[in-house]
């Protein structure tokens, strides 16, 4: 319990910072959402009709309403999506490893604990911290769709599409932990979380695309829970959960096997 | 029974070598010094011990538990210092103190007031304002809170002024006489020879030899200077026992194994103007041997 409320106290700032940045985002778009609804000037469908069909579909813009609030909401959330996967990425990757980096792990391994015991802390205050955001990020919306939509949105699938980036950020997470194993140096790990996170959302735009290569679906995070497939799906597809937390449990217990053998070099 | 023991302890880093085939024993309530070069391998033991490193062959126990397996179970009882101390910048020394005896169940502020008294520590101040020498104060309080049976120490007086080293020396002297253990290593030979009930010489990963401390100030090799006023005083001059002869002008200098008496008369037959019998520091025993084994 000790390490792990070190760690959630050392982690506050940040937490509040991203917590703010992604949940703010979406707030200040929605608050942009009676503009795009209003459709006094020009209906905003139309304009959309205008791009071309490509980048509709690779933006995730095709048969999207923008003058209805759940749609506008998730025209707006795979931004939200990337950013938040490089922060989880970020955050399972630098929470073991930054011990490591600054040289603070002979303190800690010096003190009567596992090391089990330290990759349990530092993972359930990872955990903890997200779900603090998830709650924090559905709060906000709330108060968004309230103040500028009427309040006319589906609190169903406005939860879903929290627990949607929480399971994408469990993925990138546990590949973060995975890296922190072998990578220590904060310097080295921020491109790495970086180029996935970017690297693959450009992947999932050239996946929508290419309508043939379904497969692909499968390979890139971002095209488990994209937003208009929920809303018109209704619900999370069962098979990308499972494969989502699969994913981040095999990373988490593979980067746990690894960190309990691995020689500390300080 | 042994404190800390090992059998044939290996430690490779790939090809590159750590510590080979070091096998040692560290009795209860005893000052065990660990004296090498640098780069010698005394940290890597310290971290093969402290679980921080797995050993690529041998074994090591801890109050007869295995370091690997156990090594939890004996930090509950191990105090340690780093020879380069990192803490966590954000804190200040009073929080650093108290996160690590919370480690341990509940923190006595009494004995962590006495132990920051003693080393003058402002615990006010945060850890990244601190100077290497006092951020190797807090580390020394921080290995001793929580009354540890025995204290590792890796390098302890380096970044130390000499007060403070005096101090840290007394303290480990009181905590010899509780009963602690103290495992201590080092590169300058007179802090081991003013610690140390005995001490293992570590080279190039292998240790060389272990020796009682007065075992090794009571060894018959004496270092002998002589000068005369005369000068072919030291012409032809030869005597059984004496070693590394080496005269320049009218001073002669030699290492000496053999019986007093014998030296006397040898140099009682010259016309001696000045003559000092020494016994080697450390030091100089170490060089001499170091030289010998090299």
């Amino acid at each position: 319990m000790l390490l792990y409320l070190r760690e959630l106290f050392v982690a506050k700032k940040s937490l509040l910072i991203w917590t703010l940045c992604l949940a703010g985002l979406m707030f200040l778009c929605m608050a942009m959402f009676p503009s795009f609804s209003s459709g006094q000037e020009m209906n905003i469908n139309d304009m959309l009709e205008a791009f071309p069909e490509e980048m509709r579909k690779g933006f995730g813009m095709m048969g999207l309403d923008l003058t209805q609030p759940m749609d506008y909401f998730v025209y707006v959330y795979p931004y939200v999506v990337v950013a938040a996967a490089i922060w989880g990425a970020l955050m399972g990757a630098t929470i073991l490893g930054k011990e490591e980096g600054e040289k603070t792990i002979e303190f800690l391994y010096a003190k009567p604990i596992t090391r089990s015991y330290i990759f349990v802390s530092k993972l359930c205050a990872v955990l903890s911290e997200m779900i603090i955001f998830g709650i924090l990020f559905y709060g906000i919306n709330v108060l968004g769709f309230a103040a500028f939509a009427e309040g006319a949105y589906d609190a169903r699938l406005l939860l879903l599409l929290t627990v949607a980036i929480l399971l994408i950020m469990l993925i990138f997470m546990g590949l973060g932990f995975l890296l922190s194993v072998f990578v220590v140096k904060a310097r080295k790990v921020m491109p790495a979380a970086l180029g996935a996170g970017l690297g693959l959302y450009m992947l999932s735009i050239f996946a929508n695309i290419k309508d043939e290569w379904t497969w692909l679906r499968y390979l890139i995070p971002y095209q488990y829970f994209e937003g208009i497939r929920v809303l018109r799906e209704g619900g999370l597809e069962a098979k990308f959960v499972i494969l989502a937390l699969g994913i981040a449990v095999v990373c988490l217990v593979a980067a746990w096997l690894i960190y309990r053998r691995k020689d500390i070099l300080t | 029974m042994p404190v800390i023991k090992t059998n044939a302890l290996t430690k490779s880093y790939g090809k590159a070598r750590g510590i080979v085939d070091v096998t040692l024993t560290v009795d209860a309530g005893e000052v065990y010094g660990f004296i090498g070069p640098n780069g010698a391998g005394k940290s890597t033991t310290i971290r093969t011990l402290l679980g921080f490193l797995r050993p690529s062959g041998g074994s090591a126990s801890i109050f007869s538990m295995d370091v690997t397996a156990q090594s939890a179970e004996i930090k509950k009882r191990v105090g340690y210092v780093p020879a380069e101390v990192n803490y966590y910048d954000d804190m200040k020394v009073a929080n650093l103190l108290e996160y690590s005896q919370r480690f341990y169940g509940r923190p006595d502020a009494k004995r962590r007031d006495a132990l920051c008294e003693r080393f003058d520590l402002d615990v006010t101040r945060r850890i990244d304002d601190l100077s290497t020498g006092n951020k190797k104060k807090v580390a020394i309080v921080q290995a001793l809170l929580h009354r540890p049976e025995l204290l590792i120490l890796d390098e302890p007086t380096s970044g130390l002024d000499p007060l403070i080293q005096n101090q840290l020396f007394d303290l480990l002297s009181e905590e010899k006489k509780r009963g602690v253990t103290v495992f201590f290593s080092s590169h300058i030979l007179s802090e081991v020879q003013r610690m140390c009930d005995r001490v293992a010489i570590i080279k190039e990963g292998r240790i060389l030899r272990v020796e009682e401390i007065a075992d090794i100030r009571s060894r018959t090799h004496k270092h002998v200077r002589a000068v005369s006023d005369a000068p072919d005083a030291w012409a032809g001059f030869d005597l059984p026992g004496a070693s590394e002869i080496e005269q320049k002008g009218k001073e002669i200098a030699f290492w000496y194994a053999g019986a007093m008496g014998t030296l006397i008369k040898a140099l009682s037959d010259r016309p001696i103007g000045n003559i000092w019998i020494e016994d080697p520091s450390l030091e100089e025993i170490f060089m001499h041997d170091y030289r010998k084994e090299g």
